[in-house]
């Protein structure tokens, strides 16, 4: 099941959430962890019956593990068993495509197999169970499918979700809270139905035909496929967060506006945060970080974005994006954060400011061209476009995919009077809306949005009028995409 | 690389925020005026109803016809006609207007591109469901019946919502962007502004070249392969055989007109060379003497319309011709002309090889 579909946003999310404060009343957290359970086994069920077992599978042999996770065998038995089945899942098509070649990834294998790595870890690193705490089966596996970060993370520590699914009581209604998460979950919704949707077939159609872009269409793909997927990832973990905050329990932040980002390096802290997070608790320290002198953070940064490439895929392209990012976050620079600068800055400043963030932002988006492209090759095909020699077919070919429903009309009405027109119609749309992208990006992100905005009515009734716009274009929504890791 | 951390825990505590307002009204405005906005789109969607999903066209309005795979179960569904015309690609340009005068029914398409036989009995039945059907009209296609006996529908990405009966997933329609802002003014503008011409449903030739030029810059000729045991013709073509005279039987009341439409001489050379032409006549000739054997059943033939097929300047690729085509076809059924007997279609897979290879000799020749 997905979030954007009529039968999640009316019927399983009011029972889910409905639900969950009935039995909340109930001091005794048994009967709404079974509900949960329930809820989300039929959530992530929708996806495919035969990994539901696995993921099931999955959460108890953690539980197991984790009792005994001293043990460094047991431990590297466990983090072991994850990474295999990780791995076999990954590369099986790969490496036979006669045998496993229709065997699909399962829903969120990636982001749950580190969920459960991360457990461990944290289990060995907090013995006494002072952060992490004791759980019980029951509760262990309701962290396990707990579906609001089921499928696309964020990937959690169990010191997060972990305590509020494990603790006795009567539940809270936070009237703040459910309606916060709302407004959280109304904005992800349009994100992903009103933004990343409406570029999904520009980006396909230049993909389609990498060797017919030229120039201008090259800086178009790479800006146009970063905000597909920014708006549809933090769509999707908007939604999550939403969901989860309607029931009073935070997830960790994911995005954190990245295109403020003023350098590669602090990309990453705002950019799928809670992977970075991960690697860097679990790889990156381990290895010693920068502790152990320049050379060895060098090498342990590469190590970690390598280990990035490879978790999204076993592809020339995600390797090569990886590396990409390895490589500009190990040289050595003053690392400057984008929150941090002075409101007073002077002019030049400022301008430098921007500088320094439209290049990290034209430096991460055509990194992710290789990542888009998955198979270098054609990253390598659409990029020599810069060669010149290429005129303006793909260019309106990207423009031509470009649709607007609500504008529909005024489209045929140009149709109609000035037919010769069309093709620069739909270009100078489609720029209209890159450039909206740019200034949604720039202001405050959902998160901040959910939390400061006044809820007054005007509020509630432009939050409305979103809402139904985003129900409006779920017609033709695609799957998320980062549904495949 | 461990600022991040403070970071994320920085927001993750101040996601919870510290103040509460007005949330009981904040939330009724916000479930009000959703829910006003929601029955609005769809009180529109039905009243409109441009995919003909609910009821047929409204009063005073045309049925606009342009989206087969979203229009065609509603049309069915909800239309008031006694005539199918059932086929591929080959009859969307087929005229409603003519049929009706030439036959003295009411016709509607159901049509369905590169359209396998399990998905045409699927609309076929779906027809007969709701009232006696007095006329069928089906072209016959030779690629139709060979593909595998599956209903397509869903594979193919066919908007399913509007294919059942299930009232809960209509939410999927009436809550669509692209009926409410698209859709619906077409099907306005449609009758007011423009002069739509209702036979000409789900046609596709407006803005089509049709020359001979065209059809060849569209043919990619194959090497030759070896030819196909006809042998195999039975067990290929078996189920979607036994299906068609299945449906035949079933409406013995109906008049089933299946007729063979002229395919140019380009794709007799594609079939040659891809060596399909043995099995494809052999299975259409399995399929003409089985459905002859029923009362209710007649098979007209204009593959061999030598006059026709030889002119590529009526044709826009190998297969699809002008819609004149399909005109005169509508005709000469009328009139009679191009039936087969029994006997007539068991000879058809030599005649037709005869004429394949003439036009090797001829026609193709000259072109390659």
């Amino acid at each position: 099941m997905i979030f954007h579909s009529a039968l999640f946003i009316f019927i399983v999310l009011p029972v889910f959430v409905g639900g969950w404060y009935v039995l909340g009343r109930r001091e005794d957290r048994r009967l709404r962890l079974w509900f949960l359970i329930a809820v989300s086994c039929l959530f992530y069920g929708l996806f495919g019956p035969e990994y539901l077992l696995l993921l099931i599978g999955s959460g108890l042999f953690t539980y197991q593990i984790g009792k005994y996770v001293r043990s460094t065998p047991v431990f590297a038995l466990g983090v072991a068993a994850h990474l295999l089945v990780l791995i076999f899942f990954k590369s099986a098509g790969l490496l036979s495509p006669e045998r496993f070649g229709s065997m699909a990834l399962p829903t969120g294998l990636s982001f749950y197999t580190f969920v459960q790595i991360a457990y461990l870890a944290r289990k060995r690193q907090d013995p006494d169970g002072k952060e992490v705490p004791d759980a019980g089966l029951l509760d262990y596996l309701a962290y396990t499918v707990y579906f609001p970060k089921l499928a696309e993370g964020p990937i959690t520590l169990p010191d997060e979700v972990l305590p509020e699914l494990s603790r006795d009581g009567k539940v809270t209604f936070r009237k703040d809270l459910f309606a916060r998460g709302a407004v959280l979950f109304v904005l992800g919704l349009a994100k992903k139905t009103l933004l990343s949707d409406r570029l999904a077939p520009v980006v396909d159609q230049a993909y389609a035909m990498p060797e017919f872009m030229n120039t201008p269409a090259i800086f178009l793909t790479a800006f146009l496929y970063i905000f597909q997927l920014y708006f549809d990832f933090s769509g999707y973990c908007d939604m999550a967060s939403g969901i989860s905050l309607m029931i009073g329990i935070p997830l960790p932040l994911n995005f954190n506006s990245p295109f403020k980002a003023l350098s590669i390096r602090e990309s990453w802290q705002r950019w799928h945060m809670t992977l970075t997070r991960f690697f860097t608790r679990f790889v990156y320290f381990p290895l010693g970080g920068s502790r152990r002198g320049e050379g060895r953070r060098v090498i342990n940064t590469l190590i970690v974005f390598f280990l990035s490439g490879l978790w999204h895929g076993l592809t020339s392209g995600y390797l090569i994006w990886g590396m990409i990012h390895g490589i500009i976050v190990a040289l050595p620079g003053k690392h400057t954060d984008a929150d941090s600068g002075n409101r007073d800055a002077g002019l030049t400043e400022r301008l430098v400011r921007l500088g320094r963030q439209a290049l990290t932002f034209v430096i991460f988006s055509f990194s992710f061209v290789f990542f888009r492209a998955e198979k270098a090759q054609t990253a390598f095909k659409l990029l020599s476009g810069f060669r010149g020699g290429r005129g303006t077919t793909g260019l309106y070919r990207m423009a031509d995919a470009f649709r607007i429903s609500e504008l529909y009309v005024i489209r045929e009405v140009v149709y109609l009077k000035a037919p010769g027109f069309l093709r620069q119609y739909d270009l100078i749309l489609m720029l209209c809306f890159m450039l909206l992208c740019f200034v949604l990006t720039a202001g405050r992100n959902a998160q901040e949005y959910a939390q400061q905005m006044k809820l007054t009515k005007r509020n509630a009734v432009l939050l409305a009028v979103l809402f139904v716009f985003s129900l409006l274009s779920m017609g033709k929504v695609s799957t998320f995409l980062y549904f495949k890791y | 690389m461990g600022r991040s951390e403070t970071e994320l825990n920085k927001k993750n505590k101040a996601q919870i925020p510290a103040k509460t307002e007005d949330f009981a009204g904040f939330f009724k405005v916000f479930a009000g005026v959703s829910a006003l906005l929601a029955a609005l789109a769809a009180g529109l969607v039905i009243l409109f109803d441009p995919l003909y999903h609910f009821h047929g066209p409204l009063p005073g309005m045309k049925a606009v016809l342009t989206d087969k795979e979203y229009q065609i179960p509603g049309s069915l569904r909800n239309f008031d006609y006694d005539a199918v015309i059932a086929g591929s690609s080959m009859t969307e340009n087929s005229d409603n207007a003519l049929y009706d005068e030439l036959f003295g029914v009411k016709s509607v398409k159901a049509v369905r591109s590169s359209g396998s036989t399990a998905d045409l009995c699927w609309y076929l039945d779906l027809a007969f469901e709701s009232r006696d059907v007095r006329a069928v009209f089906y072209s016959l296609d030779l690629f139709a019946l060979d593909a595998p006996c599956q209903i397509s529908f869903k594979e193919t990405g066919c908007p399913m919502y509007l294919y059942g009966r299930n009232p809960l997933n209509d939410v999927k329609y009436l809550l669509n962007g692209d009926v409410l802002f698209e859709k619906i003014p077409y099907l306005i503008a449609a009758n007011t502004l423009q002069d739509y011409d209702e036979g000409h449903s789900y046609s596709w030739a407006k803005g089509k070249a049709f020359s001979k030029e065209d059809v060849l810059v569209r043919y990619e000729r194959s090497e030759q392969q070896p030819m196909q045991d006809a042998g195999g013709a039975a067990g290929r073509a078996g189920e979607n055989i036994d299906l068609l005279v299945q449906t035949v039987r079933e409406h013995q009341g109906t008049r089933f007109v299946f007729f063979l439409p002229p395919y140019s001489a380009i794709y007799w050379d594609k079939l040659l060379r891809e060596g399909l032409l043995d099995v494809y006549l052999e299975e259409q000739k399995l399929a003409m003497q089985a459905l002859l054997k029923e009362p209710n059943a007649e098979i007209y033939c204009y593959q061999d319309d030598v006059s026709v097929i030889t002119d590529l300047d009526l044709y826009c690729d190998a297969m699809h011709f002008l819609p004149e085509i399909n005109d005169e076809i509508a005709r000469r059924i009328a009139r009679g002309e191009g039936r087969v007997s029994l006997k007539e279609a068991e000879a058809m897979p030599q005649k037709m090889k005869e004429l394949t290879d003439l036009l090797e000799k001829t026609l193709i020749e000259e072109l390659f």
